[in-house]
């Protein structure tokens, strides 16, 4: 299994636009990219499910010298890369979103590095995790309902003339 | 931005929109103000990394 050299996201943004993957970060990973004072040890992105991406995932995997599996077969509808320095899930169905088409329509494209991902706005991380109802979903919505508040007050505030 | 500068946009910022924000703690608002506006040099930074037995790091 290869090292991935930092900056992290990065070298996955970039593996990701040279192996043509269309996907979006969401996850606590989104909420931090959008402002929300959160951690964690994954990045989560939705994609696409057809056989095209799922070779485009495999050849992601090797750009980045991690394996891909799906780990919890049949249940899941989930792909998880695993390298060294990071776990990446690849799902293509989320809790309280219609589909890949709507999140992409609400997303925001964030530079990094040399490189541009589509990240989940704040509002569709939290509908989803409030759909999940999972504990550490439900422990995480309190902060990021009001990071989103916060934002929103600071474009309000920009709007409003001084 | 110096820390002081970061420090005074954070304080501006809290002062026009917090008396709006009532459901928010003076506490959290400057955390999230500050991770708003603090000068990212890593934009992957949030992800946390094991560095030894029970030892987290960003």
């Amino acid at each position: 299994m290869g090292k991935i050299a930092a900056p992290l996201l990065a070298v996955v943004a970039r593996a990701i636009e040279k192996v043509g993957l269309e996907c979006i970060v969401i996850g606590n990973g989104a909420a931090a990219l959008q402002g929300a004072p959160v951690t964690t040890i994954d990045i989560d992105f939705m994609f696409r499910k057809t056989k095209r991406n799922i070779d485009k995932l495999a050849r992601l995997a090797q750009a980045l010298g991690g394996h891909l599996s799906r780990p919890f077969l049949p249940a899941s509808d989930m792909y998880r890369l695993i390298t060294e320095d990071v776990q990446i899930d690849f799902v293509s169905r989320m809790h309280g979103i219609r589909s890949f088409e709507s999140l992409r329509s609400r997303a925001d494209k964030i530079a990094i590095g040399g490189s541009v991902l589509r990240v989940a706005a704040l509002e569709d991380i939290i509908k989803s995790k409030r759909a999940a109802r999972r504990e550490k979903d439900l422990a995480s919505l309190p902060i990021l309902e009001k990071a989103l508040a916060v934002k929103k007050a600071l474009s309000a505030m920009d709007d409003t003339p001084h | 931005m110096t820390p002081a500068a970061l420090a005074r946009k954070i304080e501006k910022a809290a002062a026009r929109i917090g008396p709006r924000l009532t459901h928010i703690s003076p506490e959290d608002l400057r955390l999230i103000l500050w991770n708003l506006f603090r000068p990212k040099k890593d934009p992957g930074d949030f992800l946390l990394k094991r560095v030894g037995k029970n030892r987290w790091a960003r």
